[in-house]
């Protein structure tokens, strides 16, 4: 065996490069880099337009998201949450995701310092885990008051003071659906912009970024905040550097693991498809 | 609120099944198992749950309420359980069906403004602009929308995938498809590279729990590793058995 297919060999085996996937994503945690991070300009237009919303603004926040992509989804949503508190946002949460109501009541817990500042009822108010999809989308828009009769904690939502000024679709300066899936994405491009036009914004894990931007470059929607990257970058510019940033070298030592094994195994794949071509010819 | 004892029994839990679920990577074994099986059967209780709140929040609630209509859905709900009567199986058609129309309809009415025209105005780009990355991002977009089209049309120009005679037609064509081809694998790629920047949020977000509660990390990693030594030793003697 040639030292090439050695290497090959170790290569091949997987649980050497989650071992050290796991290594350097530790020690980084432990050691932190402080790597600077650039802020793109996609993310400051979302810092810009939260910013121009006016005093009081009225917010439907979709909690779509499972607990593994919390770690990209909830700095971002904490980060949006802490720009927005000092305007005295009026807030309808739901979620259309089964464990939606975990991640919210997670989402409270982690960002005490903003809802400690909200009134229940008066300034936010949670729906719950409303099933049926895009159905349930399309019924919120037209009124989510008269859609879910009581709050998951048994209030019935008719007597909330939000629901006078914060019920229909066109009622909302912005729609935001903060999501680790496309499904709802679309959702709210043919429920809530396209028969409403209400602004829609985006939070999404940066898997689904790629299908989520077409709907940003088409305008359809004011803007994407789309993985950790973006999330660190969002907390930046709002001056509260949070669990994001500090994740933020974990991942980018993660990523030149990953590098340095796709150029390892490509050094290692041409010498070897070079030596079987040669093989087959003098067979 | 929850006494202390069961915050802390709670980091224990989640420490360990963590730590058990990963173990996969390496070898499967004992442990791995009960956290897989432990997370089915959580989830399925919980979706259970979740789900009959959702049926009385929205359907039973608003019926006490007065919102008599909301009867259709529930009784159309009920028909699911016809299936469980031979005779009357058929009717449980009807859910679906209900669900599936009402999609559709909802869905349908918005989807050619919203997917169509909105997406195809805004490939109408100005190809010069003062920016020079601007008018280079404008050409590329357009360029690679009519090459993924062209690449996607199967039957229109005889030549392109057959030992027909090649017309400068037929090489345009040609063209624009292997324009398409490109612009598709960098759209895989990212793709693929925005799967790998998720994926390694996941691992960090699981990482921090661990180093939230150390003691329970080692005593599960600890576990496991004493679960796959016996895995491995379990498969060996199997196979000097069979041989």
């Amino acid at each position: 065996m040639s030292w090439i297919q050695k290497v090959d060999k170790i290569l091949s085996i997987r649980q050497i490069l989650y071992l050290l996937l796991i290594a350097v994503v530790l020690v980084i945690l432990l050691n932190p880099l402080a790597i600077p991070i650039g802020i793109a300009g996609a993310t400051r237009d979302v810092y810009n337009y939260i910013d121009k919303l006016p005093q009081n603004p009225k917010l439907l926040i979709d909690v779509h998201y499972e607990p593994a992509g919390g770690t990209e989804m909830q700095p971002a949503a904490i980060a949006l949450l802490r720009q927005l508190l000092p305007k005295g946002p009026k807030i309808v949460f739901f979620t259309t995701h089964s464990v939606g109501p975990i991640m919210f009541e997670r989402l409270k817990a982690n960002a005490p310092d903003v809802f400690s500042q909200l009134k229940y009822g008066e300034d936010y108010v949670f729906l719950g885990f409303v099933p049926l999809t895009e159905a349930t989308i399309a019924s919120i828009a037209n009124g989510a008051k008269e859609f879910v009769a009581k709050d998951p904690y048994g209030s019935s939502t008719a007597d909330m003071p939000i629901f006078k000024i914060a019920d229909k679709a066109t009622d909302y300066n912005v729609a935001v659906c903060i999501s680790t899936s496309t499904d709802p994405v679309e959702w709210y491009v043919r429920q809530i912009y396209t028969p409403f036009k209400t602004p829609i914004l985006f939070m999404v894990v940066a898997v689904i970024g790629p299908s989520v931007q077409p709907f940003v470059a088409s305008k359809q929607a004011v803007g994407m905040i789309s993985g950790q990257n973006q999330a660190a970058q969002y907390e930046l510019l709002i001056k509260r550097p949070g669990s994001a940033v500090a994740a933020l070298d974990a991942q980018s030592g993660a990523h030149v693991l990953i590098i340095i094994y796709i150029v390892l195994g490509n050094l290692v794949y041409w010498p070897m498809r070079l030596m079987s071509k040669k093989g087959r010819k003098t067979s | 609120m929850l006494p202390p004892f069961f915050d802390t029994f709670g980091l224990w839990i989640g420490a360990a099944l963590t730590v058990w679920l990963f173990s996969f990577a390496f070898k499967d074994n004992a442990l791995y198992k009960l956290a897989e099986h432990l997370f089915v059967a959580v989830a399925a209780a919980y979706s259970f749950t979740i789900a009959f709140d959702g049926i009385i929040r929205t359907g039973i609630n608003p019926v006490q309420q007065g919102n008599v209509s909301r009867i259709i859905p529930l009784i159309v709900g009920c028909f699911f359980f016809a299936k469980y009567f031979g005779k009357y199986s058929w009717i449980a058609r009807f859910g679906p069906a209900f669900a599936i129309g009402v999609g559709l309809g909802v869905s349908v009415t918005t989807a050619p403004e919203g997917f169509v025209l909105a997406q195809v105005k805004a490939t109408m780009l100005p190809l010069w602009s003062a920016d020079p990355i601007t008018a280079l991002t404008n050409i590329l977009m357009v360029l690679i929308v009519l090459g993924g089209l062209t690449y996607f049309m199967f039957t229109f120009v005889p030549g392109i995938r057959g030992p027909a005679k090649k017309t400068p037609f037929s090489r345009l064509y040609d063209v624009f498809m292997k324009i398409g081809i490109y612009g598709m694998m960098v759209g895989f790629g990212t793709l693929f590279a925005s799967t790998i920047v998720s994926r390694v949020a996941y691992l960090i977000g699981r990482l921090t729990d661990l180093i939230a509660s150390p003691q329970a990390s080692v005593v599960a990693v600890v576990l496991a590793l004493a679960a796959m030594g016996y895995a491995y030793r379990q498969e060996k003697k199997t196979a000097v058995g069979k041989a």
